[in-house]
């Protein structure tokens, strides 16, 4: 009981940060894009600030005091200065449809199995033990962490590799701290809240372009449903995080929220190294797509002051991340503990195709992707919007097949060891991709019929 | 029995030997001893990861027709690991890793591209005298097959495993059920982008539904789920190692997964010495085969 009161505290405390930091950026969002964004801004700004106080010699206790004193200094700051954007929910309270019932019928058994998880099984899986929950519990214990580089055994914790960045075991260690003890349910328990945004973010997000309620529910099925996600929605492993992250960075640029998708975009890279190679690139081009036309590219309009703003503000959002980058590069903490120098395997795409596209991890999520893209290409690239999910989808894939494909990550394709995982986090945008392209036929149908 | 140098050779020698014969076929090698290599093959791959487990592989038959049929095992426990190993027509040693099922249960070999024509050996791995016998399934079996529910296993974070109807790859049933459904949609006039989109929706329902079942089967048997069980074991063996280490001090001699990654998680919060910095920890954990023995540092 002190231990559900104490994670459901820790997110409130994040989804206040996040909406207090929200305040500051401007944006027009509804009930759901402002609680969703929230906890993950919340979750995201939160743990960063404590990694610093952590590297400034502040005990972790002390540091949640602090960032949350910030936080009740920023609230009556807004409060004094400007009205607070308090969320209307009237609308939430609209009636559902069947097929809402439905969905969250479907939604509710996975999370009663889920809860049933984290609750009755023990910490079961290599990485969370080692590096997400391991790591996590070394800096609540304290014996065993330290910022000493010298101090091997407590440098950034005894377990794991140090390179992995701290965004989720900070987080963990936080929540115990408000619980007064760790257990297996703290170390796994942000797997579920990453889980239950995806359906929210993606729904919202399809909601926003479309305004078709059962479209925005199909495309939030899908990713719910997927059974890969399923299992990591307990596990305690940070490609779920990663995901949701990417989700939401990808929703607050259909926002045209540049600042706001550049946060999120780091937000990603603090919840894995992943994110620098499989996201930054690709959410990169997909801004430069949204915000720019192909007559402003090829005329290089996007070189005039006015318009350089957004990509600098999304550039900025991104920049949030620096104190980490900073970190990494004074004490050589490298992307991946593999080698990482580049070395051609002429079977890795051939082993993509056989393991994601004809193996059932994925079940056929990736067959029904690939046939939606192939046949509404021709429609999504005449799009704008339709454009950048497309180079997204395409450029975060591509990526994929480079590490597994020309590093010396291939033996982790050739074992199916993160390769699965890897395309778990590309599951959210995916989705993107064919409702987009269904919600684009009904425009053509309803125009041609005008 | 053999020295840690000669073991390391054995398991050297043997973890090269068996990729070799699978990837080049054992055309050249006299039919007579194929059982061998298998032998010291499997047992190679079995000391590399444990050493102290015992050479395990058995022969169940010789010269069976294997066409469309199934393997019906009884076995003794749930949740360990085997493999199916056999010889084919064309001289070539195949595999397949199986988990146990308490009780008779029939296991589907089908969807493996060279479970065809006769094979010369069929082998088990760790069971020894088990009863079992090659059979074409009955529809009620094949339906059994399908509803064979999958269980946590340590690599179901990296990667979840087929299942199949009639020997056919439950996705590849799901992709013809996606072509028939978006092609029942454009029969309904509707575009085949959004044919393909609501044949997909359908398809997921049907997919989801299946792995409700496996959702439920695996609340209701965790508690025979013997790695699970293992994880717990070594949870007690924690909970008792943080009281007796009271504000001292750790430190391991050499531990084998899964032990190695789960004891460092649950004794974090006490202070931890790697062995050969600081032998005088106030409590050494060793490993002896599947047990973990704690003692108290006898120098101190």
């Amino acid at each position: 009981m002190i231990t559900a009161a104490a994670i459901v505290g820790h997110i409130v405390l994040n989804t206040w940060l996040g909406w207090i930091l929200l305040n500051f950026i401007p944006g027009r969002r509804n009930v759901g894009e402002l609680l969703l964004t929230s906890i993950l801004l919340g979750f995201y700004a939160e743990t960063l600030s404590i990694a610093i106080l952590l590297y400034a010699g502040l005990p972790l206790g002390w540091s949640l005091i602090v960032v949350y004193l910030m936080v009740v200094f920023l609230t009556v700051y807004i409060w004094k200065t400007k009205a607070l954007s308090l969320p209307g929910i009237g609308r939430i309270a609209q009636k559902l449809k069947w097929f809402e019932w439905v969905l969250l019928l479907f939604i509710v058994e996975k999370v009663v199995f889920l809860v049933w998880q984290l609750v009755e099984i023990p910490v079961y899986f290599d990485d969370t033990m080692m590096h997400w929950a391991g790591r996590g519990r070394s800096l609540f214990g304290g014996v065993n962490w330290g910022f000493d580089p010298d101090n091997e055994d407590a440098f950034l914790g005894f377990t794991g590799y140090k390179h992995y960045p701290l965004g989720i075991p900070v987080w963990r260690a936080l929540t115990a701290q408000l619980n007064g003890q760790w257990n297996d349910t703290i170390a796994r328990v942000d797997s579920l809240l990453f889980y239950l945004s995806l359906p929210g973010t993606v729904w919202l997000a399809t909601w926003r372009f479309s305004r078709i309620r059962w479209l925005s529910g199909a495309a939030a099925f899908f990713i719910s449903a997927l059974p890969f996600q399923v299992w990591h929605a307990a596990s305690g492993y940070a490609d779920i995080a990663v995901e949701a992250f990417a989700v939401a960075a990808l929703a607050a640029l259909l926002r045209k929220e540049w600042l706001l998708a550049g946060i999120l975009s780091a937000g990603i890279c603090w919840m894995k190294n992943d994110g620098l190679v499989l996201f930054v690139p690709a959410l990169t081009v997909a801004m430069i797509l949204l915000r720019f036309t192909w007559r402003d590219l090829v005329r290089y309009k996007f070189l005039n002051k006015k318009n350089l703003r957004d990509p600098f503000l999304f550039l900025a959002g991104l920049l949030s991340l620096l104190p980490w980058f900073i970190f990494k590069a004074v004490y050589s903490l490298r992307l991946s503990p593999d080698n990482q120098s580049l070395s051609f395997h002429s079977d890795g795409i051939a082993l993509i195709w056989k393991y994601v596209f004809m193996g059932s991890t994925h079940s056929i999520f990736w067959i029904f992707v690939l046939i939606s893209m192939v046949l509404s290409l021709h429609l999504m690239l005449k799009d704008q919007t339709g454009r950048a999910l497309i180079a997204l989808l395409v450029v975060s894939f591509s990526a994929v097949v480079f590490v597994f494909s020309f590093t010396e990550a291939y033996k982790w394709l050739h074992n199916q060891g993160t390769i699965h995982r890897s395309i778990l986090q590309l599951y959210g945008i995916a989705a993107m991709v064919p409702t987009y392209a269904v919600w684009l036929n009904i425009q053509k149908t309803k125009s041609g019929n005008k | 029995m053999c020295t840690k140098i000669q073991r390391s050779f054995l398991i050297a020698h043997f973890h090269y030997l068996l990729p070799v014969t699978v990837i080049l076929g054992i055309k050249q090698i006299p039919t007579k001893i194929i059982p061998l290599l298998i032998l010291f093959g499997v047992n190679g791959l079995l000391l590399s990861t444990t050493l102290d487990s015992a050479p395990e592989v058995y022969q169940l038959a010789k010269n069976r027709r294997v066409d469309n049929r199934v393997v019906e095992l009884e076995l003794p426990v749930e949740g360990k690991n085997f493999s199916l190993i056999w010889v084919s027509e064309k001289n070539k040693q195949w595999g397949k890793n199986l988990r146990s099922r308490k009780g008779t249960h029939l296991y589907e070999i089908r969807d493996h591209p060279e479970w065809k024509g006769e094979a010369i050996g069929i082998y088990i791995t760790k069971f020894e005298n088990v009863n079992w016998k090659l059979k074409i399934p009955t529809l009620k079996e094949e339906l059994k097959i399908f509803m064979t529910p999958m269980s946590i296993t340590p690599s179901t974070i990296n990667a979840l495993g087929f299942r199949t109807i009639k020997g056919w790859k439950w996705d590849t049933i799901l992709i013809l059920l996606l072509y028939g459904s978006t092609a029942f949609f454009i029969a309904l006039r509707k575009k085949v982008i959004l044919s393909l989109y609501f044949g997909f929706i359908l398809i997921w329902v049907l997919m989801d539904i299946r792995n409700t079942y496996d959702y439920y089967h695996i609340w209701k048997n965790i508690d025979s789920n013997t790695s699970i069980n293992y994880f717990k074991e070594i949870k007690v063996f924690s909970d008792e190692t943080i009281q007796e280490i009271g504000n001292g001090s750790w430190t391991v001699e050499k531990l084998n997964w899964p032990a190695r990654s789960i004891l460092p998680y649950h004794l974090a919060e006490k202070k931890f010495y790697k062995h050969t910095e600081n032998p005088n920890a106030d409590i050494i954990i060793r490993q002896s085969g599947n047990r973990l023995v704690r003692e108290k540092d006898r120098q101190k």
